[in-house]
């Protein structure tokens, strides 16, 4: 074919070389890419021969296509930009005369061949288009209107329209538009569109429903969701997250019963949706949806020093760097035994009518004795075994049993209630002196008996050894005794007065109770499961009673679970409470109610030692603790004469006078609108965390003067460098748990301060005033 | 990090999170004590307010009986200390069927509001486990409350309306328990001290919330120079308290000084708005004006129930009784008609009852210039829904060693309970008859539960 052309053009030459025409190039058109066409130029010219130049290029290039010299057009591999290219001959002879044809180079032409359904009803339809050179840029056109359209492959497209009603008996056109440059469109195909058809079926009966609908957690946190499937006796539904069954560990999982954990880390976006789709109709499915967000208040890691600064939270009225040092040098067990074996700091009695000095020498003694773990055991003790400065206002009425409690500290239960029941100071407190036998018709006095039950010993219900209430057939707790144990009690008890000549002798404090038998009733009692025979003397009746007390099985539980909730945490687990208890009432020798052993098994538990804090760990700091374990942190002190007590009765917390024989807060107190105990909360309302943090600026301000002391000197030495003062601040009063926002939150704010003494204090007064610093944990 | 934009955001994310179950649906998240009780909430607003007089006042030279026989028996107990005196002089007031009795004219400025029906009193009302009989107290033979006459010991009691003085908690507080659900979604403190922490306030579910008069909860470490340093120092804390720690108990703490933050917000706008009425600068003075100016907040709160504590001490009269009781009661005196005019001033005068308590009344018979502990007393109620004018309860018997007296020093057996007595206010208030008993758990020993002195 190409000779004969050329032999046209030869013998056109030959033939018209005395005419002087004008060339003229055969023939435009498309020319699908990658593929070529011969073009041919009429030349009445001689010589006949010509040049050809793609877009004025001699002979083209490879973007907009090549020519060869016979005029046969390449079309590129790609569709250039500009798909439409000019293809010229041109006279050798006479350059001047030239002709040139467009060409478009087009994609590979797409083509419809049949569409399956060839008939859809009106309304919407889903239809299957064959052809070929279809693509994901691949457009069905139904009439004049494109189709959403799905690209199965070269030959196959898929597509959903809608039929209007008014189309319905007649044939509409569908062809197939490939976009783009060079794109092409296909020659049509009729659809028929047929009346409509029935209505659609009604929705599945099935139903389900996700409760609750909508929930916020934090990372790592779960939520229990229930599905409820009704119109089917299969109540089974499959989870998924986000579309993905089961989740994962980006966007959180699920359980197959419907409990979700959401993943570590916060997902993109934060929000994800729960589906729980019927296993019985897939169709039916109910959705939850899920906010994630950060722990960013949660603690950082700790640093070294976290363990053996939680060990002085518990042990001692906080750390101080010596004593940080010296428990990481020889570890709990070796700094208990030191600590048991420190001699006692003694605790003098000014005499006279001041009880002030008393309570001035209690915070300093707190802050400063070096028997710290004796001054936090007898603290815990004073808490149960109650004597308020309330009503014993007078020093002679007071020191005397902080003596015995610090004395008993780390001895043996049994011994610290018989020394106290016959204290004349506990005698005035609870009306033991001269609680003499009745009269025929009377009551013997009830006020000790029934708190030395209630309060010291076995309180009012029967306990399991983890702590928990014992219940009846009904779940109802069973009561620990009755009032008639309490008047039993009561009579067992009489006989008691101070010491003096008489039989009831005036208040005296110079010494403990005395027995009168002449006062004492001698006959029998009866308590609960034990009973002491008539004819007794005083004393033998309140060793009988003592005796009972001690060996309830209540005792064990009910002294572990004291110490624990003032030593170490509010809510410790039962599991901790009861191996507690075991050492309470064994503690490995056969004996019981050993305190040291007690206050060993409380310090040294796993759960005491676990270093990394949860859910509901912890104990809020009381008052006196706050503020005392502030300075001792800061390496201050109070001064023995100092004049806080007023500002500690401010808070709830008069020193040495808790308002009832029920302290200065019930282990019992909750957590307002939580299932959570949390005693010290009672005392710690709007008001007094005020005061508090205005204690904390106080002394940080140095305008406690001599009384509250602290040195923040190490502080101002860093205040220029804004990481150095913050870790510092962290590790004093944190231990190196201070999350990344907080210390971001405490960067900004010193950054606003105006010296390097305001920068220190605004740093360690922000940290004094974070719940993590206010909750031991 | 997620940093909520407030605090109420901020709860309400901490309401629905598994790990932190501590806060409530918005602000003042610990105080609030909503929750799922069957009281349905209150459209109108209760106060009732507390006046404790320290050291146990002697009711006998409050009111005295002004009838001739009555007045008698009166002057032969009270020989040196009977009324009027040189410093007191009696303002005739008579209850309504006639009977004359004298108020301390150190109640000068409250004596108007007796013949208004404003003011009533109640006599001889004290702590008992049943109704007692001289006979009965001789010889023991019922329960009677335990360390009568111990001041340490009869002020809990009379706190925790409890002869026993057990329990640990205030019968204020349980009142406050008894109509938490009347306070609806509100969740400004219910129960409120403005003299200290007290064991009247606190409730087996409410906690005693204090507020100190004058102080607005301002925290000192925010007053310092220049501002910008301490309003970075504010930001700073409002973040910290907002993290969310994962760890309940410091979510906890965090919510409590939260709540301070807030209740500084509410309380430091109190001053720009000052009342018509002029308190007196007494500490009992101010403390009835803070109350006040809580009241004043009902509107901003939505509260509809709170009870008040105030306190007012130095009535231990062992000695120089005469001037120091009157002065004493003219401070409360004054500072009661200051604070009932500033609930008329508010609106809400006839929803506002206050009252006086002590921890016991004192002996008939003199030591010296003073007297000594005892057991019955008068008290008196104050505010538009008491049915006022009108002596209440039954006027014991003055003479010494007489039907009501334990001994022969004056010391009377109560002739109307604690129980009956708080009872009647309790009902006003709203608490429910089913209520009741866990209120006033021997309120069942008496025959009359309402003394209808009360609206």
């Amino acid at each position: 074919m190409t000779t004969r052309f050329l032999a046209l053009v030869v013998a056109a030459a030959t033939t018209s070389a005395t005419h002087a025409q004008n060339i003229t190039v055969y023939s435009s058109g498309n020319v699908t890419v990658g593929t070529s066409r011969q073009l041919t130029a009429y030349v009445p010219l001689s010589p006949s021969t010509v040049t050809w130049s793609v877009n004025g290029v001699t002979g083209g290039n490879s973007t907009v296509g090549t020519v060869s010299a016979s005029g046969l057009y390449q079309a590129p591999g790609v569709i250039p930009a500009a798909n439409t290219v000019s293809v010229r001959a041109t006279s050798t002879a006479f350059p001047a005369k030239s002709h040139a044809v467009n060409v478009t180079i087009t994609q590979p032409p797409v083509q419809l061949w049949s569409t399956s359904p060839r008939s859809v009803p009106a309304g919407p339809f889903a239809i299957s288009l064959n052809g070929s050179n279809f693509t994901a840029a691949s457009i069905v056109r139904f009439g004049g209107v494109n189709l959403p359209t799905t690209f199965v492959s070269p030959t196959r497209l898929t597509a959903t329209g809608t039929a209007p009603p008014a189309q319905a008996g007649t044939n509409v056109l569908v062809r197939v538009v490939n976009g783009g440059v060079g794109g092409t469109t296909s020659s049509a195909v009729q659809l028929t569109v047929t009346a409509a058809g029935p209505p659609p079926p009604p929705p599945p009966p099935v139903t389900v429903a996700v409760l609750p609908a909508a929930v916020s957690l934090t990372v790592g946190g779960t939520q229990s969701f229930t599905a409820g499937v009704a119109g089917t006796t299969n109540t089974t539904v499959n989870w998924s997250v986000n579309g993905i069954a089961g989740g994962n560990t980006t966007v959180g999982t699920i359980s197959a019963g419907g409990l979700y954990t959401a993943p570590a880390a916060v997902p993109t976006p934060a929000i994800v949706t729960v589906r729980a789709t019927s296993a019985a109709n897939t169709s039916a499915s109910s959705t939850a949806s899920v906010a994630i967000a950060a722990i960013d208040g949660g603690p950082g890691a700790g640093t070294g020093n976290l363990a053996a600064a939680r060990l002085l939270e518990q042990a001692a009225f906080g750390p101080t760097p010596a004593a940080i040092a010296r428990v990481k040098a020889i570890g709990v067990d070796a700094w208990l035994d030191e600590q048991f074996a420190l001699p006692e700091t003694p605790i003098s009695n000014p005499g006279g009518m001041a009880m002030s000095a008393v309570q001035a020498a209690h915070l300093h003694r707190l802050a400063t004795a070096p028997d710290q773990l004796r001054q936090r055991v007898a603290s815990a003790l004073a808490g149960i075994i109650v004597v308020s400065a309330n009503k014993n206002i007078y020093p002679d009425e007071l020191v005397p049993y902080l003596q015995i409690l610090s004395r008993h500290a780390f001895g043996n239960y049994r011994a610290l209630l018989g020394e106290i029941s016959t204290s004349a100071q506990m005698g005035k407190y609870l009306d033991l002196a001269n609680s003499n036998k009745p009269g025929p018709g009377g009551a013997a006095n009830e006020n000790y008996a029934r708190e030395l039950m209630q309060l010291f010993t076995i309180g009012l219900y029967a306990l399991n050894p983890d702590g928990s209430r014992q219940v009846d057939a009904q779940g109802l707790p069973i009561r620990a005794y009755t009032q008639h144990t309490v008047q039993q009690v009561a009579l067992a008890l009489t006989g008691w007065t101070y010491q003096g000549p008489a039989n009831n002798n005036w208040e005296n404090f110079s010494g403990p109770l005395q027995a009168r038998e002449f006062n004492h009733d001698t006959s029998a009692k009866t308590f609960v499961g034990a009973s002491l025979p008539a004819g007794q003397n005083t004393v033998a009746d309140m060793e009988g009673t003592l005796n009972w007390l001690f060996a309830h099985p209540n005792v064990g539980p009910f002294v572990s679970s004291r110490l624990i909730l003032a030593l170490v945490k509010s809510n410790p687990t039962p599991a901790y409470v009861a191996r507690v208890s075991s050492t309470f009432d064994n503690n490995g020798a056969g004996v019981r109610g050993d305190l040291k052993a007690v206050v060993r098994a409380v310090l040294s538990d796993p759960e005491a030692r676990n270093d990394t804090a949860t859910g509901n760990t912890g104990r809020l700091k009381d008052a006196i603790y706050h503020i005392v374990s502030f300075v001792r942190a800061l390496g201050g002190s109070i001064s023995p004469a100092n004049q806080q007590a007023w500002q500690f009765s401010q808070m709830g917390q008069t020193p040495l006078a808790p308002p009832s024989v029920f302290g200065y807060y019930s282990p019992l107190f909750r957590i307002p609108r939580t299932t959570l105990a949390g005693p010290e909360f009672q005392i710690y309302g709007p008001t007094e965390a005020v005061l508090r943090g205005n204690m904390f600026w106080s002394i940080l301000s140095s305008n406690a003067g001599s009384d509250l002391t602290v040195d923040i000197a190490p502080f101002t030495a860093l205040a220029e460098n804004l990481p150095a003062l913050i870790d510092a601040v962290d590790q004093a009063l944190l231990y190196g748990r201070m999350p990344a926002a907080m210390r971001q939150s405490l960067a900004t704010a010193i950054a606003a301060q105006y010296d390097a003494r305001a920068k220190a204090q605004t740093a360690l007064y922000l940290t004094a005033l974070s719940g993590l610093y206010a909750v031991q944990h | 990090m997620m940093k909520s934009p407030s605090a109420l955001t901020r709860r309400a994310f901490l309401r629905h999170s598994t790990l932190v179950a501590t806060a409530g649906a918005t602000g003042l998240a610990r105080l609030s004590q909503v929750n799922a009780h069957a009281q349905a909430a209150a459209t109108d607003y209760k106060a009732l307010v507390c006046v404790f007089l320290l050291g146990g006042n002697d009711g006998h030279n409050l009111i005295v009986p002004l009838n001739g026989a009555e007045n008698a028996a009166f002057r032969a107990a009270r020989g040196s200390l009977a009324l009027p005196d040189q410093t007191a002089q009696l303002l005739e007031i008579s209850a309504r069927n006639g009977t004359p009795y004298g108020l301390n004219s150190g109640l000068a400025a409250l004596h108007p509001l007796w013949a208004q029906g404003r003011l009533a009193a109640i006599a001889n009302v004290g702590l008992l486990v049943r109704p007692t009989t001289r006979a009965q107290y001789l010889a023991a033979s019922v329960g009677l409350p335990s360390n009568l006459f111990s001041h340490s010991d009869q002020t809990i009691s009379m706190q925790a309306g409890d002869p026993f003085g057990s329990g640990g908690t205030g019968w204020a507080g349980r009142i406050a328990d008894a109509t938490r659900g009347l306070n609806a979604a509100s969740t400004f403190p219910p129960a409120i001290s403005v003299a200290g922490s007290a064991l009247f306030c606190s409730g087996n579910i409410v906690q005693s919330t204090s507020l100190l008069p004058g102080n607005n909860l301002s925290a000192d470490g925010f007053a310092t120079w220049p501002a910008t340093a301490t309003a970075a120092r504010k930001q700073a804390l409002q973040e910290i308290l907002t993290f969310n720690s994962g760890l309940a108990m410091v979510q906890a703490a965090n919510d409590v000084r939260a709540d301070g933050l807030e209740l500084n917000g509410l309380l430091s706008g109190l001053s720009a708005a000052p009342f018509a009425t002029a308190f007196p600068g007494t500490s009992i003075g101010n403390q009835l004006k803070q109350v006040a100016q809580v009241i004043q907040l009902r509107g901003a709160t939505g509260m509809k129930r709170q009870v008040f504590f105030c306190a007012i001490g130095g009535f231990d009269t062992h000695s120089a009784q005469s001037w120091a009781q009157w002065d004493l009661l003219r401070q409360i005196s004054e500072g009661l008609a200051a604070f009932h005019h500033a609930t008329i001033e508010m609106g809400v005068a006839d929803q506002v009852t206050s009252f006086t308590a002590s921890e016991f009344g004192r002996t008939l018979q003199p030591s010296g210039s003073g007297s000594d502990h005892g057991w019955g007393n008068h008290q008196i109620m104050l505010g538009g829904a008491v049915r006022g004018g009108e002596l209440y309860g039954t006027f014991p018997n003055l003479s010494l060693g007489g039907p009501d007296d334990t001994g022969s020093r004056g010391v009377l057996i109560p002739t109307t309970s604690l129980d009956q007595f708080g009872a009647t206010m309790a009902r006003w208030f709203g608490v429910d008859t089913a209520s009741m008993p866990a209120v006033f758990p021997n309120l069942a020993n008496f025959a009359t539960a309402d003394l209808g002195f009360m609206i």
